[in-house]
């Protein structure tokens, strides 16, 4: 047990009642981590599945709980430093305090962009190290903030420290599986969570393993994301609207000069540093949103208002090819797939005539299911371990390797003239 | 702007059959990719973590696949003479490392180079003694060997002195 007294219990729907200790419960207090009660976890994931609305304080939370139960059992087997489990805990709290509004939807736009190409792992480094508020409680609690922020980016000295936040089988995974299963009902992206937690180990090169009696349990969790993969995160419908919000965003900060500092990072970071980030979550942008639709005059034009209003009201662009393929071998080749893809573009733009560019929006990308040098290892009773893929009697090896997605989105009322329908 | 190609480029260069159906060469091209931006200072837009097979990057990873073929075409890219001058850079430490550990396979050398000055550079806290952290996760290795290769990195002014600024 750790010697802390606790001294909140929050009750979570997916673990029942998480026990936040004096420095957890200091980190969860701060501004800007309220702020995740106001980022839904999955984006706009809930204009597919309504119940999808829960958040990153929960998710948060949920991915502390865990490190805490797995880095307490890791320590009592001597594979962690007991002193560095408020570190682990610190960090789990942590890993996601950078995310931008709507999650993952706005961070595409920053992910796709040339010019920036930064995630939310980059603005989560920004805020532990240069929020003056984390700064302090941090400090007064004794960790050391650029520790925390190494173990996020996975360039801490300890390597276990990097996989238990970040690998094929980590906390932050191990817990948003369950938790959006549960919040969308799509039940086959379930984990047996409990069995996981019995079961992880540590290989004798200091990797995340399973125990071979977890083996069935760790089989179940690849299968679940794979499932969660095609049938949330890459939906065809919620996939269309977080292009659609990169769309309007990418207009939105060249338009407006108040939205100047989100063209960088360093720009954002300057918000960091300012105390201003704790405003941004999912409210400010639709107040952004609905302060502009009601703009008379004002910078925001027509074609603008359109495309925030075919956001906020579900009348978004509509995918008009859509090919998901599962890849079993190598990984297809980009260059290929993004001729193929504006090929099947070329044709739509010919039926449809000069049409600006952003009524028609492409996606191609190749998501990787798992990776021969990532996956996780089982240890058998002696001691041995084989990566989970070549494990006697695991049918890991036989799953797809990358699932490869190619879809063109078009405004809707571009839609029947392209011949979509 | 990421760039996997002078990654296969130097690859190529080293070993013609380099591929990416073997997952040694796999973490082969990984390490490349890590001492050409870390050690060389050759920005290829890629963020390496620390794991214990090493310096890995995800995105390097995908981006290898990905621009395989495309990166072959641009094979006349050592006309470039900078690029040429890189790799030039890049055999000479290679060659002074395999020299000092004959009878460990290129992957293994550049494993341990690549490690050694990520143990010292660039994981947080740095390492103090970057030999007995990188032996303890990766006990395979000859201790001569990976000594070696840090006496050297330190002489080429590639990591600094055991107890200098750079590593406290």
């Amino acid at each position: 047990m750790n010697m802390q007294k606790y001294r909140k219990k929050v009750y979570d729907e997916v673990h029942g009642y998480i026990e936040l200790d004096e420095t957890a419960l200091k980190i969860v207090e701060l501004d800007v981590f309220q702020r995740l009660r106001r980022i839904k976890q999955l984006g706009v994931t809930f204009y597919v599945y309504p119940g999808a609305v829960h958040t990153r304080f929960s998710h948060s939370l949920g991915v502390y709980h865990i490190m805490r139960k797995l880095s307490e059992r890791l320590s009592r087997e001597g594979y962690i430093k007991r002193d560095d489990i408020p570190l682990l805990e610190a960090a789990a709290l942590l890993h996601d305090i950078g995310h931008l509004p709507y999650s993952h939807a706005l961070e595409m736009f920053y992910l796709r962009s040339e010019r920036s190409g930064f995630g939310h792992e980059d603005l989560s480094r920004e805020v532990i190290v240069n929020d003056g508020d984390v700064k302090e409680v941090l400090t007064s609690v004794g960790i050391d903030r650029h520790e925390v922020a190494s173990i996020i980016e996975g360039r801490h000295r300890e390597p276990l420290y990097n996989q238990l936040m970040s690998s094929d089988l980590d906390v932050d995974r191990m817990d948003y599986l369950v938790r959006d299963s549960l919040h969308t009902g799509v039940t086959y992206g379930s984990i047996d969570l409990d069995r996981l937690l019995e079961t992880i180990s540590v290989d004798p090169e200091g990797n995340i393993a399973v125990k071979d009696k977890g083996l069935i349990a760790a089989e179940n969790f690849y299968i679940a994301r794979l499932h969660m993969y095609r049938g949330v995160y890459y939906h065809k419908t919620s996939l269309g609207y977080e292009l659609l919000l990169t769309l309007i965003w990418g207009e939105l900060i060249n338009m407006y000069n108040e939205l100047k500092p989100f063209r960088s990072i360093s720009g954002i970071a300057g918000l960091i540093r300012s105390g201003v980030f704790k405003y941004l979550d999912d409210y400010w942008i639709n107040g952004l949103f609905y302060r502009i639709l009601g703009e008379q005059g004002g910078f925001a034009d027509e074609e603008i208002k359109d495309l925030i209003s075919r956001f906020l009201y579900r009348k978004g662009y509509k995918a008009c090819y859509d090919q998901t393929v599962l890849v079993y071998k190598e990984a297809p080749n980009k260059a290929e797939i993004e001729r193929e893809v504006e090929g099947i573009l070329r044709g739509m733009k010919k039926k449809v005539g000069d049409v600006d560019e952003k009524y028609m929006l492409v996606f191609a990308d190749t998501i990787p299911v798992y990776k021969e040098e990532e996956a996780v290892s089982i240890v058998t009773g002696k001691g041995d371990s084989l990566k989970i893929h070549e494990y006697p009697g695991s049918f890991i090896g036989r799953l797809p390797k990358y699932i490869l997605i190619k879809r063109i989105y078009i405004h809707p009322f571009l839609y029947q003239l392209a011949g979509c329908m | 702007m990421r760039d996997p190609c002078v990654v296969w480029f130097i690859a190529y260069k080293l070993n013609p059959n380099v591929s990416l159906n073997r997952l040694e060469d796999r973490l082969l091209l990984q390490k490349i990719g890590y001492m050409v931006q870390e050690i060389l200072g050759y920005n290829l837009g890629y963020k390496f973590s620390w794991y214990s097979y090493g310096p890995y990057s995800r995105t390097l990873s995908r981006d290898l696949h990905a621009y395989e073929t495309a990166c072959i075409a641009r094979g006349n890219m050592l006309d470039d003479r900078s690029l040429s001058q890189l790799v030039d850079r890049f055999t000479s430490i290679y060659v002074k490392a395999q020299s000092l550990c004959k009878d460990e396979p290129m992957a293994r050398t550049l494993e341990i180079i690549a490690s050694i000055h990520m143990l010292a550079k660039n994981t947080y806290p740095p390492s103090t003694d970057p030999v007995a952290d990188l032996l303890r996760i990766k006990p395979y290795i000859r201790r001569t060997c990976a000594e070696e290769i840090e006496r050297m990195l330190i002489e080429e002014g590639i990591i600094d002195r055991l107890g200098s600024d750079q590593v406290k």
